[in-house]
């Protein structure tokens, strides 16, 4: 199951009296780095939803409340992530991080140009996502390479999103929801991405 | 020669011209200088070589002209080459100038080579550029740098370049003439290498700093940790629950941490330990190796691999697990003095072992001794470390224990020794070897000592509370104590150790360093006239801060006419009888130890004398009694009687004379008055006037008078008298018209023992008349009246009747027959 992470982790193991043990080191720094800055997201989300959101009815308590809603707006759902196994490594467990948290920056983004006011909170938000995303790309780079045939990174358009979501966005009240909901499912994304920065941490199997 | 001069020029101009960057071509000159670009403010040299195949100058009478920014600048011809002209602008300080060269026929000038000379002056190098990252919220990144030395104050402006991850860059300008940025959110990545540098740029160019690979988060002080629980768990540790501030608990990687553990035992101050170690927050961190029973106060401070570390946490306390004490203690048993009542009072001291451990805060020990061989009778459950208690004589052990909750040590046995007049050490002496510590060294009396036991107490403290003691082999002859203070009178002792018993006490006082007197005693006044004697109080033992060697008393008058009296430190007093009266004189005494003297404050004084209310006292006393003295004089002489009678009382020869009146002026005056004599006293008469006459007229007088009285007196009561006015008027008639002789007798008392003359007999031939009747408004005769009160004689001209029964006895009057012819019948 944790095959490709002890693998990961044995093959810098062996290479420690041939100069990998830096390299082992500084994964292992990396997804501790990693884990405080999904922590800091998780953090700062209730700030930002506090900032932006308004509406008693959108609660970051209620998860499947605007279900519909969310179908209607073609909301754009955050890529799963699944314990690293032989069929998803740690190298796809990475990718799927970095897609997801690319897919919440363009839709912050696309959210905050449609809200009227600015908030210091959503851009920390922004910014903890980037250097989050950086480390990830760093991470990336680390870890061994994808068996080949391995599907790249899908790298979220901001522009593409904009468009998907304009003739949804038709009104202030969808907006916030948009951004209810991206908060919500970033939230929900966030603490997978917790745990399997957890699991890179202490060599165990992330629970998704 | 000139040719060749001038060919070897032409080669080296030519050399030159090929190491120039910037020589102009033209057809007839060519300027150049060294660079087209220069320092700003340096030396510029500049040439026009005119040429040889210049058509301009072919045949002609010309001068160059050389202009700098279109002013004329004077050029000279150098000594080699007639065809060259050179310039030398000293200072170079505009941006750009233009330099040209002209050649002139007459008054008309060409144009024949210019060039540009830009002037370069980046500015320095921005140095020491640091950024720290402050994670408060904001969060900002501070980035400081150093502008270098400026050789000019040329205005520049810097610019902060921030890259990372090979896309973001962000570009940050200061405000004027700050060499710091706060970088904000959006150009800091906590967990990325960031790449900064700076930027200067003036008019004259640009220079960057050295390009810094920053990870944020090395230079992040983070904020102190928070200590939650402290908790027990194996013996000898503690283990602590902590977590970073709110604002920084996202941080969630490892980090250095640092644990201070304090013990709160003064007496272990020693082992404190810092224990460090790698751990995430809200993890548990405990640290073993700790002392037993131990309060501890636990402090903890990170950081983020390199960075900085944080403030110290509140401290937080803890006990570690208790433990029954373990180890020996050192023991001093002193016997103090012989038996009483077949007991010894003994003083019991002790100390732990390096072997021994408390493994708990509070501690107690028990003495106890055996008694008997199975009764074990406890003399002291103390939590100090001595005791004192009565021993019976047959007692050869004592046995001491220490003991807490979790139990109780193994005994440690302490032998008996009696003490012995034994003899002490000998040459026991103090040396100061620094400000805590001394060396204590003496002279092994005997060679049968078996050991030594020195004991330094603070004299200043409680006995038994303040001793300290070692246990010394009989090799040691010194010890350095240490620990001590500065400026305190230690007392040392040093016991001989013999097999018999404990030898006497060798005792000597010392202190670490001296110094002067904390405080200087108050000077006190007593005057003994015409003297003063100044006295003080010896400093308190505490304040003395060194053995008093001395006082000196300083003193001086309004002259500043000082005098000095040294005066022993044993002594506390001193009498100054050099002092002038009248004069205010100050006083200053000052105190002595070895470490220094302290003057104290001066004092003002006069010195003794008679002052004005005493002179008043005395003197307005003096001159009323002078001048009372002096108008009793004028008074007396001037009224003769009055001296006479002051002088000479008139005192009758009681056997010659006869009475012819009596008046009580003339008796009053020399009698005391009843008022101040209670009880009645012999009157001594010193002058008195008699009516002389021959024997038979004495006794016709006496006839007479024997039917007449013989004062005047107005006592009603005295029936048988008659009027005394009849008997006056009777009196004066037969005054009137004769000289009646008189004598007068003077008789003397004793005085002071001193023998009484016989009294003389003045017998006066004067005709002068007798003194007449006294006026009627004189005071009226008094009538003696021997024996008689007080209260009675108060009224003046009243006799009681008992006066009546006063007669003179017969047996005093046979000695006086003349008193006894005066004799009067009542």
């Amino acid at each position: 199951m944790y095959l490709c992470l002890g693998s990961y982790l044995a093959l810098c193991a062996l290479a420690a009296s041939v100069g990998c043990a830096p390299i082992m080191q500084d994964s292992q720094d990396n997804a501790e780095n990693g884990h405080s800055l999904i922590t800091k997201i998780l953090n700062d989300i209730p700030a930002a939803h506090k900032s932006w959101i308004n509406i008693a009815s959108m609660s970051l308590d209620e998860v499947d409340k605007f279900q519909y809603l969310k179908e209607q707006l073609n909301f754009p759902a955050a890529p799963r992530l699944q314990l690293i196994s032989d069929n998803f490594t740690l190298h796809d467990c990475l990718s799927r991080i970095s897609e997801g948290l690319s897919l919440h920056k363009a839709l912050l983004k696309v959210i905050r140009k449609k809200m009227t006011s600015a908030s210091a909170e959503v851009n920390e938000l922004l910014f903890d996502i980037r250097d989050l995303a950086l480390l990830v790309q760093k991470m990336r780079t680390l870890a061994p390479a994808p068996a080949a045939g391995a599907p790249p990174v899908r790298v979220i358009s901001e522009n593409r999103l904009e468009e998907d979501l304009r003739p949804g966005l038709s009104s202030e009240y969808l907006v916030k929801l948009a951004a209810h909901l991206t908060l919500l499912q970033l939230r929900q994304f966030g603490q997978d991405v917790s745990r399997s920065f957890q699991s890179m941490q202490d060599g165990q199997t992330p629970t998704p | 020669m000139a040719l060749c001069w001038n060919l070897v020029h032409a080669v080296l101009w030519t050399t030159a011209c090929l190491f120039t960057a910037d020589v102009r071509a033209s057809s007839c000159a060519e300027l150049h200088t060294p660079s087209v670009v220069v320092p700003f403010g340096s030396q510029v040299a500049a040439s026009c070589y005119i040429k040889e195949e210049c058509s301009l100058t072919k045949d002609q009478d010309f001068h160059v002209k050389l202009y700098y920014n279109n002013i004329l600048i004077h050029s000279n011809k150098t000594s080699q080459d007639t065809r060259i002209y050179e310039i030398l602008i000293t200072n170079f300080t505009d941006t750009r100038a233009v330099l040209e060269c002209h050649v002139c026929l007459s008054d008309y000038c060409k144009v024949v080579d210019a060039l540009e000379i830009k002037a370069s002056y980046p500015p320095p190098v921005p140095q020491n550029l640091t950024c720290i990252l402050n994670l408060t919220k904001p969060i900002t990144l501070l980035c400081k740098w150093d502008p270098g030395q400026k050789m000019l104050d040329i205005p520049t402006n810097y610019t902060l370049h921030i890259e990372f991850s090979g896309s973001e860059r962000f570009i940050y300008v200061p405000a004027p003439g700050k060499h710091f940025y706060r970088v904000p959110r959006a150009g800091i990545t906590f967990f990325n290498t960031m790449h900064v540098y700076v930027m200067a740029v003036n008019a004259y160019g640009n220079s960057t700093s050295e390009t810094q690979e920053l990870w944020p988060m090395k230079t992040a002080k983070l904020d102190a940790p928070q200590i939650q629980r402290v908790g027990t768990g194996k013996f000898g540790c503690l283990e602590h629950c902590w977590r970073l501030s709110q604002t920084q608990g996202w941080i969630t990687r490892s980090l250095l941490v640092e644990i201070r553990l304090k013990p709160m035992d003064g007496k272990v101050l020693d082992r404190e330990q810092v224990s460090s170690r790698k751990a995430r927050p809200t993890s548990t961190i405990e640290v073993c190796g700790l002392l037993h029973g131990m309060i501890y106060q636990s402090s903890m401070r990170v950081r983020y691999d390199t960075g900085p570390w944080s403030e110290w946490s509140h401290p937080t306390k803890a006990t570690t697990p208790m433990k029954a004490p373990t180890g020996r203690l050192v023991t001093w048993l002193k016997l103090l003095g012989p038996p009483v009542n077949k007991h010894y009072m003994a003083q019991l001291l002790w100390k732990p072992s390096l072997q021994f451990r408390a493994n708990s805060m509070n501690l107690s020990y028990i003495v106890s001794y055996m008694r008997t061989p199975k009764k074990k009778e406890s003399v002291c459950v103390t939590e100090l470390q001595h005791c004192s208690f009565q021993l019976p004589v047959g007692v050869s052990k004592v046995s001491l224990s220490a003991m807490n909750t979790a139990g109780k040590s193994s005994s440690t046995e302490v032998a008996v020794y009696r003490r012995k007049e034994l003899d002490p050490v000998r040459y026991l002496h103090v040396l100061p070897e620094s400000e805590e510590s001394v060396l204590i060294e003496w002279v092994s009396p005997s060679p049968l000592i078996t050991g030594y036991v020195l004991e330094w107490k603070a004299s200043w403290e409680a006995i038994s509370d303040s001793i300290s003691f070692e246990i010394l082999d009989k090799n040691q002859t010194s010890l350095v104590v240490s620990g001590l203070e500065p400026y305190k009178p230690y007392e040392f002792s040093v016991y001989a150790k013999y097999k018999e018993g404990i030898g006497q006490s060798s005792t000597v006082m010392a202190y670490t360093k001296e110094k002067a007197p904390s405080v200087s005693p108050k000077l006190k006044f007593r005057e003994f006239r015409p003297y003063i004697e100044l006295s003080w109080d010896e400093i308190p033992l505490q304040e003395k801060n060194g053995f008093i060697t001395g006082y000196k008393v300083f003193y001086w008058d309004e002259k500043n006419n000082t005098r000095v009296i040294d005066i022993e430190g044993t002594q506390t007093s001193v009498v100054l009888k050099d002092l002038h009266p009248f004069s205010m004189y100050e006083f200053l005494l000052m105190t002595s130890t070895n470490g220094g003297s302290l003057n104290g404050s001066i004092v003002t004084m006069q010195a003794p004398v008679i002052d004005s209310f005493e002179i008043v006292l005395f003197l307005v006393p003096a001159c009323v009694g002078l001048i009372l003295l002096f108008i009793g004089v004028f008074a007396c002489f001037s009224k003769n009687e009055c001296l006479k009678k002051f002088l000479w009382p008139m005192i009758p020869d009681p056997a010659n004379s006869s009475i012819k009146k009596w008046t009580t002026t003339d008796s009053l005056l020399d009698i005391p008055t009843f008022k101040e004599v209670k009880e009645p006293v012999l009157v001594y008469l010193s002058h008195f006037s008699l009516l002389s006459s021959s024997e038979s007229e004495l006794w016709k007088v006496d006839k007479k008078l024997k039917s007449s009285k013989w004062t005047y007196d107005r006592c009603k009561a005295d029936e048988g008298h008659t009027d005394s006015s009849h008997d006056s008027r009777t009196y004066n008639s037969g005054q009137m018209n004769e000289s009646v002789p008189y004598a007068t007798v003077v008789f003397a008392g004793p005085y002071r023992s001193q023998p009484v003359p016989p009294p003389a007999y003045l017998r006066s031939d004067s005709t002068q008349p007798l003194l007449g009747e006294e006026e009627p408004s004189s005071p009226l005769p008094f009538k003696m009246c021997p024996k008689v009160n007080v209260s009675e004689v108060d009224h003046f001209s009243t006799c009681e009747e008992n006066l009546k029964t006063v007669q003179i006895k017969g047996s005093l009057l046979e000695d006086f027959p003349m008193l006894r012819s005066l004799e009067t019948q009542n």
